[in-house]
């Protein structure tokens, strides 16, 4: 046995100081009777209860310091260990929700990292292996295993929070995997924001959460891009949407900022559960050197994160795009409408194989034409088409979701789940591929790759087994972005354009290139090769011909509803699994509460009669 | 009049004697036996009420001698007639220290002192004559005797006076000593809380063998039969100055509640068997109500 909190052995100097308070207690107090003639009577006649008597007081004594050792003991939490030392895995959760200010003020995230203090190397056998964990962007390791406190405390103090999203569940997954390889006791220690974690780990391992922190009322920018103006030369065109995802009406003002100069406010006020999309035409003459534009959600109370959006109105190569259509109305206008695409109809009986060839991808409308998969030297943006089409199990008005995991770059700036189709077929299964959007559990938005049968290279191949046109996604800003997003990463362009980054979104960096660690002008460090930002701002970039500044924003809905669920009670701290025994600790208090109990109902109870 | 030295209180105000005699008016009306002359002795004596006749014998007195008997009859008969009497009566008061517990007016002897007191002016309307004395370890100065409404006046100032000295009970020493100095029957209101470590039985009998009739008016408070908070305690008696140290919770109490009961109960049984009258009278309880419960429980004052 060993016991977490040692410290808690410094209250053992209560005992000498209970045995004084005892001795001075003891003294009786003088008081003077009439006559003790009946006193006399009363002890002979009770002479049975004389031993009682004596022991009365000693054992009075035996039961407080049994008291107080079982409180000490209870405080210092002794553990029981089994033959292995074990692994135990902290997963600190630093994504954005951390952020929120906890009663005290300060963010949650400060008394997460205070929590794996506690529960990290020295809380338990001395030869048990700790393993740090992060759930952020991207879950990843931070130390161990190992059994060195001081290592696991500047590792803990190294960690700065991130206005991030993330999947919990595959840092869960990741952290059952590392202990799957430990032979002994395995645990999982979870501390987590507000409310009790989305997932669960499997039974065969003790699992304890720990909450932290309080939900706030949240309200946030989920989308937000640029794109040069279709109406005026040199000017740009602005689009955002701003959610409620707080039980409040929000009430405040959007504030748009290009090089810190401010160019329009808006008040916006929004209803629980609302959003607003808006668009803002940019003038050229408000155009400036950086091109830096920043939205803000101010007023109270202040969106903790997500209430800022970046985006920088640069310059971009554009894409080559060859649009394979007998018709088709909005994809001709978003192409046409977009400066970043240099884009060209064709009917899909006039295509010949080989046509493709120097297109950067193609878009194929509702007919596929022959020889096109057969060629195969351009990547496919389908649409309600193509062999990978159950069209038996079509399905009338399906509603799409999204499937877990990280964000595909297709989806980058775009959620499609509010999109509403008339009618839509599901992809095959065999097609394989990364399933993005799915509708009652089948696959209707799937990111793979296509196999040329000339034996050339493969290349990107986006499916969608829906009609655009016989749906709303043409009304919605999503439209454009989506097209955007698509495109470029079947070009395999994911190069930062106009609206940047999202922050935890990975950007490989060219060679020669760096961007600075920290927002700023003047940043301390730089980073090369990779880059992934958890904070949202601008970032500088250097040895990069196509820009000078990196935007990047937050505009992560579910981390932002994750700080705006309904304010009440928190969940509160649990274990499950083999070990969810009641600890030991709990048992001690509670004999220690009882033996109190008795002491008190024996020696210190007052009857009024 | 004794000179008896102590602490003076004002016990008996112009508002006591009110209600004292109030209490004698009560007594009136309810009680007729209480009128005056109610006594008579158990020998013949010179008033007026003939009695009997006997024969005469040598040395009688011949002006009791009935001449018209001897003239019907030819013998010598001799009138007599009924004596009448009144009652010496005796108020012993306890003054030991376990009578002074608790604070004045509500000590066990002040509450003694107003029952001597009112008894004294019931049995001085009735003509009797009443004489006083405290006692403790052994009897102090008496109040001598006296009859007249007067008297009640050197009563109260006897009574207003309490002895300095407040030593341990000792009714047998006491009793012993007053029997010696009161030679004539009478009636003795014996007023003690009667803790004596002794016994109360010696003095008891001590009386009964003077042919005295006896009245033991036990006067005891509340704090008698709950003494003690329930704790930790040296308990220290009044009178002798011994310890004990003792835990009290509720089971001692209970039981120490009823060794005191007994006690009482055992005294009470031993007057009734004894021909004697018990009353037990509460410091908490008024004076008045007390005196009018012992007149009316009879056999308290004739």
């Amino acid at each position: 046995m060993s016991v977490l909190f040692p410290w808690a052995f410094a209250f053992a100097i209560l005992l000498p100081l209970l045995v004084l308070l005892y001795l001075l207690k003891t003294r009786r107090q003088p008081q003077t009777v009439s006559t003790l003639l009946f006193w006399h009577r009363v002890v002979r006649e009770s002479k049975p209860r004389a031993v009682w008597r004596k022991l009365r007081h000693p054992f009075s004594l035996l039961l407080q310091l049994l008291i107080l050792a079982l409180l000490i003991f209870a405080l210092a939490r002794p553990v029981t260990e089994h033959a292995a030392p074990g692994l135990t895995v902290v997963l600190l959760d630093n994504r954005a929700r951390m952020l929120a200010p906890g009663p005290d003020g300060r963010p949650a995230g400060e008394e997460a990292l205070r929590k794996a203090v506690e529960y990290g190397p020295g809380a338990g056998h001395p030869d048990r292996g700790y393993i740090l964990m992060e759930a952020a962007a991207q879950p990843r390791v931070l130390a161990g295993p190992t059994s060195d406190r001081r290592l696991w405390r500047q590792t803990l103090e190294e960690i700065e929070p991130r206005e991030t999203g993330g999947s919990w569940p595959e840092a869960v997954r990741l952290a059952e995997r590392l202990l799957a390889q430990s032979p002994g006791e395995k645990r999982l220690i979870a501390i987590t924001g507000p409310g009790e974690p989305e997932h669960r780990p499997n039974d065969d391992l003790f699992y304890e959460w720990i909450p932290v922190g309080e939900t706030l009322e949240q309200t946030a920018l989920t989308t937000f891009g640029v794109r040069p103006s279709l109406v005026e030369p040199g000017g740009w065109e602005l689009f955002l949407k701003a959610e409620n995802f707080g039980s409040a009406p929000w009430e405040s003002d959007l504030e748009i900022r290009l090089d810190d100069r401010l160019l329009e406010v808006r008040p916006l006020a929004l209803a629980p559960g609302e959003s607003r999309s808006l668009s803002l035409p940019l003038p050229r003459a408000a155009v400036t050197r950086d091109k830096k534009l920043e939205a803000m959600l101010t007023g109270q109370p202040t969106p903790t994160v997500g209430g800022r959006a970046h985006a920088v109105l640069s310059a971009f190569q554009p894409l080559r795009v060859l649009l394979l259509s007998e018709g088709n109305r909005f994809l001709e206008h978003v192409l046409r409408a977009n400066p970043h695409l240099d884009f060209q109809h064709l009917r899909p009986d006039r295509f010949n194989a080989g046509m493709e060839a120097g297109f950067d991808a193609v878009i194929v409308d509702q007919e596929l034409p022959p020889g096109l998969l057969e060629s195969g030297q351009a990547p496919l943006l389908v649409f309600n088409t193509g062999p990978w089409l159950d069209v038996e199990a079509s399905m009338e008005r399906p509603w799409l979701e999204e499937t877990d995991g990280p964000r595909h770059p297709a989806l980058r700036r775009t959620r499609l789940e509010e999109v509403r189709l008339l009618e839509g077929s599901p992809v095959r299964d065999e097609f394989g591929g990364e399933i993005l959007m799915t509708s009652a559990g089948l696959p209707m938005l799937v990111a793979g790759r296509l196999e040329p049968t000339n034996g050339d290279a493969s290349q990107r191949l986006l499916v969608a087994g829906f009609d655009p046109v016989r749906s709303d996604l043409p009304m919605r800003v999503a439209f454009p972005l989506f097209i955007e997003d698509a495109l470029i990463w079947l070009a395999g362009r994911e190069e930062p354009v106009a609206t940047g980054l999202r922050t935890g979104e990975t950007k490989l960096l060219p060679p020669g290139a760096r961007v600075g660690k920290t927002p700023g002008r003047d940043p301390e460090a730089w980073v090369e090769n990779v880059f992934q930002p958890d904070r949202s701002g601008f970032y500088k970039v250097e040895g990069w011909d196509e820009a000078e500044w990196l935007a990047v924003s937050f505009l992560d809905r579910e981390e932002a509803m994750a700080l705006a669920r309904e304010p009440g009670p928190q969940a509160e701290p649990g274990t499950v699994g083999q070990r969810a025994a009641i600890p030991i600790w709990i048992w001690l208090a509670f004999a220690a509460w009882a033996l109190l109990l008795g002491e008190w109902w024996t020696y210190h109870r007052r009857v009024t009669e | 009049m004794p000179t008896v030295t102590g602490e003076e209180i004002e016990l008996f105000d112009a508002a006591f004697l009110r209600r004292l005699h109030r209490v004698w008016l009560a007594c009136r009306r309810r009680f007729q036996g209480l009128e005056r002359a109610g006594r008579r002795s158990i020998g013949s004596g010179a008033s007026l009420e003939f009695a009997d006749y006997r024969n005469y014998s040598r040395g009688d007195d011949y002006r009791s001698l009935d001449w018209k008997i001897y003239g019907r009859l030819g013998k010598l008969f001799l009138k007599l007639y009924e004596e009448e009497e009144d009652l010496p009566v005796y108020f012993l008061i306890d003054a030991s220290q376990s009578m002074r517990m608790d604070d004045a007016p509500n000590r066990k002897i002040d509450q003694a002192r107003r029952l001597a007191a009112a008894l004294s002016y019931l049995a001085l309307n009735t003509l009797d004559r009443v004489g006083a004395a405290y006692f403790s370890s052994h009897l102090g100065e008496q109040l001598g005797m006296g009859r007249s409404r007067h008297h009640f006046h050197n009563v109260l100032r006897f009574l207003r006076s309490v002895p300095a000295e407040a030593g341990p009970t000792n009714l047998e020493a006491a009793v012993s000593a007053f029997c010696k100095r009161n030679r004539r029957r009478g009636l003795v209101l014996l007023l003690s809380d009667f803790f004596d470590p002794a016994g109360y039985r010696g003095a008891f009998d001590l009386l009964r063998y003077h042919r005295f009739e006896v009245r033991l008016l036990q006067v005891l408070s509340a704090a008698d039969f709950a003494p003690s908070s329930e704790g930790d305690c040296l308990l220290s008696d009044s009178e002798t100055g011994e310890s004990l140290p003792m835990t009290v919770n509720r089971r001692v109490l209970a039981d120490y509640r009823r060794a005191v009961e007994t006690f009482v109960e055992e005294i009470r049984q031993d007057a009734l068997r004894n021909g004697a009258v018990h009353h037990l009278c509460m410091t908490d309880q008024p004076f008045d109500e007390l005196v009018l419960d012992l007149v009316g429980a009879g056999g308290m004052m004739r």
